[in-house]
């Protein structure tokens, strides 16, 4: 393979995984609530935020630094659930419009709040010692970061793979995805596995944010550049399969990382194209969900 | 039919008697008539602002409140309206201006039917929602690769025009006198609008949202229902984009983006998506909304955010619904009495 | 800006207008309102919030000092959010307010918007900090006034610092995003880093594209990585350029580039990089308390103190000294005119030289084009806290490096004799 073959490759794998550890809460809660929650970056970037007030600037090290993901996953997580209690609770019988409004609504909020708290200087967040350095690939140079980063992402998919697949509270999930009145007549408290849902995907969000804050500057709107391409990718994967937004996502990665590579006067484009192409040729995506219309 | 009509009937206010509402719409017309005397510029800009984002809301609901197909990618449309006019303008073309007007909406139009073509036959829901929004962010990114269209910085320094008549010019270049021929333009956009819903094309578009299988089955062709109801609302909406150009005299990629695709939603909703006039109340609250916040810099996206949420839990059919069903309680009551 | 901050920046506005009030009976007439429109949300934000500091600074000292014309100048400040359209919207209504003197385009996206308006509005517009080409040339109108170098006198004179203070650097390349600004200012880098290499054997690289505000640059980084250059002007700027940085570090670009000049981010980067700043990050530089000639400049002397007791805090942006500049400019002019006049306040700034923090500025009469010395920071990491530090400060006389004037017309470097 050639240099540029194999930095495309990386360089892809690792955006896609970025992209993935986005969207995994974003598909989640869709494929469960039936909401597509625009202020899912947004509580992204509060979770980047509360993991570089937690860790610092300079993380000691990477299991420092994953701990620090973890409180910022659990903060976010409370967040879910008030935001749940508060908010997204009362807008499970209506067309699912106003659930789409309403977080639309809270991002702009949590934007807000973000710059009330935090200012607007932007911060930046270095990679832990163990993973800031680079590696030579057939003349490319990659960052040890990056392929962390890779390696969160899957170990993320396969996480929640085995939660899904494996274990009784994963079929209980799946049993409410699917059908939500037969779940409820079977006995399963369905309230209550909407709520733990929304609490995970937004644990999750705050995860992401946490590892991925030394990704790029930090500021208010860190979140909107990583959300556009989970929407992309939940779409593209079939709603709320979470396998099948992995795979959107690394061909996503993919995508825009040739794109930079090989078309970089128009960078940024070709990922829509193969959205649009997507969505006319597979419109129900790449792994349709049971129901989904 | 019957049935669907009923059902309009619930989503209608009480309070419309047409007379009321007629009365209501004539003293509007004069008021915004007589704004640029008693408003100052800057106002005067805003109210203009809130007209174009009152028929740009009410082209997305002709799609989503009375089709039944949600665009989140319409700024597109908006877009190419704007970034046309503002290049015919800038650049001279030899065109009048209410030929570079109808052909912005013409393209609009044209671009919604080769979408619809493609892209309506299978996609409805979050799937056409995303679909737009896609293609709008591409369209935004080709802008922005486009050194005629300003790139990043945007199409600035656009004039406005001296619209010819034959016999006499009307020089639009004053604030004033464009503001005028606007308010005349929207009004008369906005009464094609209140036709297009009211006539036999209205009543295919609801049936096919109240339900597409039964509106098959009693003969309705519904993807061409669907592909007309996205063409008048992509049209409308260029058209709205076509006035705004020489009214804020610069063009920007802010216009492009998803955020601003938004905004007519956000309008929709927050007015009453059911109710024909909802978009329009929904846009003046908005801008007023964002006006009060103007001078609380950091704070005004929190009110707008918290405003939004609130009027969702409290309001969810908008502010014409509540306004409705107050005036159903008071009457209720006064019937008792 | 921290909460408490921007809580103090609320009493401050608050406590200007309320002053006002108190001391409006002692003035001789009502106050001279002058518009401040500065991007105070949106991506601009950390730039513009700093910049409306130096001008109510500029607003408060003028006041201590008895006022202007025998009256207090009052601030009408407004938030342009980083967009045109709002920038239009905010000069309507102030010159509907019956506002005639404006300072705005804190940057080019809101200049491009404010520019053509000010002859229709009546007004004397002050471009803040808008550096684009098109400003004094094909948007001249002679009711603007910039305070800022021009994108080629600033970034020519960028290039020219860097290959005089590093001439062993023999082979320079930009990465610049892409549109009209970008691509400019990575030119005139070039050229003048090829008109003043001491040996004059220097090789500039076809410059590399990124997106202003892409948050990826790993395609752009490995290509730097692989090119021949050990020189960097770095055209992207904001959060963006701090993503790169953040990017470029871990994969060794530090060592590979002996020498980065960058747009004009200066201590944003800094804040955010702290001991990861690069070891020879070039800046353009507005002001820098510390530093010489600035140290010993009473109007920055003067400065510094005043913003310390507005904002408590002892290490002020730069971009302070830009909104103070204009601020300062457009009361010279009004006290020169004795007049608040749109028309008499131009003709008297067409020939105005005045007093700021980096010395004696003037305007060029026929594009109204400031000019005076423009400075150049060093910087790089250090122990302590913040953990950068400015090592030196470097000027170029604007009138060696600026274009001849010609407004009106659009720029073209093709035309100008080297």
């Amino acid at each position: 393979m050639s240099s540029q073959a194999i930095f495309v490759l990386f360089n892809g794998l690792a955006s896609g995984m970025a992209f993935f550890l986005v969207a995994a809460g974003l598909t989640w809660v869709f494929g469960i609530l039936k909401i597509l929650n625009l202020a899912h970056g947004a509580f992204f970037m509060l979770g980047a935020y509360i993991a570089f007030t937690v860790g610092g600037g300079w993380p000691a090290s990477i299991w420092s630094f994953l701990g620090v993901a973890l409180i910022a996953a659990a903060a976010i997580g409370v967040l879910g659930y008030l935001t749940d209690q508060l908010v997204l609770k009362r807008l499970r019988d209506v067309d699912y419009h106003y659930a789409l409004i309403a977080t639309f609504g809270l991002m702009l909020f949590c934007e807000g709040a973000a710059k009330f708290i935090w200012g607007t200087d932007y911060q930046a967040v270095m990679p832990p010692p163990e993973v800031d350095r680079a590696v030579v690939v057939g003349g490319s140079y990659i960052s040890v970061y990056t392929l962390f980063v890779i390696g969160i992402g899957v170990s993320v998919f396969a996480a929640l793979e085995i939660i899904m697949h494996r274990t009784w509270a994963g079929k209980i999930m799946r049993a409410v995805s699917n059908d939500p009145w037969m779940a409820g007549t079977l006995g399963i408290n369905v309230p209550m596995v909407l709520m733990v849902s929304v609490i995970a995907s937004f644990a999750l969000a705050g995860f992401a944010g946490g590892i991925l804050v030394p990704n790029q500057a930090l500021s208010p709107h860190v979140g909107a550049s990583f959300v556009l391409y989970a929407f992309m990718a939940v779409v593209i994967g079939g709603l709320g399969s979470i396998r099948g937004t992995f795979l959107a996502c690394i061909l996503l990665g993919l995508v825009e990382s040739a794109n930079a590579t090989f078309l970089s006067q128009y960078g940024g484009i070709a990922i829509y194209v193969v959205l649009a192409i997507f969505l006319v040729w597979k419109p129900t995506g790449l792994f349709p969900a049971q129901g989904a219309t | 039919m019957d049935q669907h009509s009923s059902t309009l009937m619930q989503g209608r206010p009480a309070f419309s008697s047409p007379m009321l509402k007629a009365a209501v719409l004539a003293l509007l017309f004069i008021l915004l008539l007589s704004a640029p005397a008693m408003l100052n510029a800057g106002l005067l800009f805003w109210v203009g602002m809130t007209m174009i984002q009152a028929v740009f809301a009410l082209s997305w609901n002709l799609l989503f409140g009375f089709t039944g197909l949600a665009s989140f990618g319409h700024a597109g449309f908006y877009a190419i309206g704007a970034y046309f006019t503002g290049a015919a303008l800038r650049y001279d073309f030899p065109l009048p201006f209410l030929g570079i007007l109808a052909l912005a909406g013409i393209f609009g139009a044209l671009v919604a039917l080769a979408i619809g073509v493609v892209a309506l036959k299978r996609l409805t829901g979050i799937f056409l929602a995303v679909l737009t929004v896609a293609l709008t962010e591409a369209m935004a990114k080709i802008i922005g690769f486009s050194p005629a269209l300003g790139e990043q910085d945007g199409l600035g320094n656009i004039p406005r025009p001296i619209v010819g008549f034959g016999v006499f010019n009307l020089d639009l270049t004053h604030s004033n006198d464009y503001y005028r021929f606007l308010l005349v333009a929207v009004a008369l956009m906005v009464a094609a609008l209140w036709w297009v819903v009211h006539s036999r094309i209205g009543r295919s578009f609801r049936a096919v949202r109240e339900d597409a299988e039964r509106a098959r089955f009693i003969g309705i062709n519904v993807t061409r229902v669907r592909v007309l109801s996205f063409m008048i609302s992509g049209g409308t909406a260029a058209l709205a984009g076509a006035l705004s150009a020489p009214w804020t005299r610069i063009v920007t990629l802010d216009q492009v983006n998803w955020l601003a695709s938004t905004q007519p939603i956000l309008n929709s909703l927050l007015g009453g998506f059911t109710s024909f006039w909802g978009p329009v109340v929904g846009a003046a609250v908005y801008t007023a909304i964002n006006y009060w916040t103007r001078t609380f810099a950091g704070l005004s996206e929190m009110l707008v955010g918290g405003i939004l949420v609130l009027v969702i839990l409290i309001a969810p059919t908008g502010i014409v619904g509540l306004l409705g069903k107050l005036t159903r309680r008071i009457r209720k009551n006064g019937d008792r009495t | 800006m921290k909460r408490r901050t921007v809580l103090k920046g609320f009493a401050a506005s608050a406590g200007v207008a309320l002053g006002m009030n108190a001391t409006y009976l002692r003035a001789q007439s009502a106050p001279i309102r002058i518009g401040a429109s500065y991007a105070l949300s949106g991506v601009g934000a950390p730039v513009g919030t700093q910049m409306l500091v130096g001008t109510q600074i500029a607003a408060q000292q003028i006041n201590r000092a008895g006022g202007l014309l025998g009256r207090e100048v009052e601030l009408v400040i407004r938030d342009d959010k980083y967009n045109s359209a709002e920038s239009v919207a905010v000069a309507r209504e102030l010159a509907g307010d019956g506002i005639n003197l404006m300072l705005g385009g804190s940057q080019t996206v809101t200049a491009l918007g404010l520019a053509p308006l000010a002859p229709e509005l009546n007004m004397v517009a002050i471009i803040v900090a808008a550096a684009g080409m098109p400003v004094t040339h094909e948007l001249f109108n002679r009711n603007i006034f910039r305070t800022t170098a021009n994108n080629y006198t600033q970034y020519g004179s960028l290039g020219r610092t860097l290959i005089e203070q590093n001439p062993e650097i023999k082979t320079w390349i930009s990465l610049a995003p892409d549109g009209d600004f970008g691509r400019d200012s990575a030119l005139f880098f070039g050229r003048a880093v090829e008109k003043y290499a001491p040996s004059g054997e220097v090789t500039v690289l076809d410059t590399i594209y990124a997106q202003a505000t892409a948050t990826d640059f790993r395609t752009q980084i490995n290509q730097l990585m692989s090119s021949d250059a050990d020189g960097l002007y770095l055209g992207i700027a904001a959060s963006a350029q701090i993503s790169f940085f953040q990017q470029a570090r871990s994969v060794g670009l530090y060592d590979k580039f002996k020498a980065i000049g960058e747009v004009g981010n200066g201590d944003i980067t800094g804040k955010a990089m702290g001991r990861n700043t690069h070891p020879n990050l070039w800046s353009v530089c507005h002001w820098l308390h510390n530093q010489e000639p600035f140290a010993s400049n009473p109007v920055s002397q003067q400065l510094y103190k005043d913003y310390v007791e507005m904002k408590g805090e002892d290490f002020p942006s730069g971009q302070v000294a830009a909104g103070h500049r204009a601020a300062l400019a457009l009361f010279a002019g009004i006290d020169k005119a004795q007049s608040t006049e749109t028309e008499d306040v131009i003709t008297a700034m067409e020939n105005l030289t005045f007093e700021s923090v980096g010395g004696t500025v003037r305007f060029r009469p026929e594009d109204h084009q400031m000019l005076g010395l423009n400075y150049y920071s060093q910087m790089g990491p250090s122990t302590e806290a913040p953990h950068f530090q400015f090592n030196q400060v470097t000027s170029v006389d604007a009138s060696e490096m600026i274009e001849p004037a010609n407004p009106g017309q659009p720029f073209k470097i093709e035309e100008l004799s080297q």
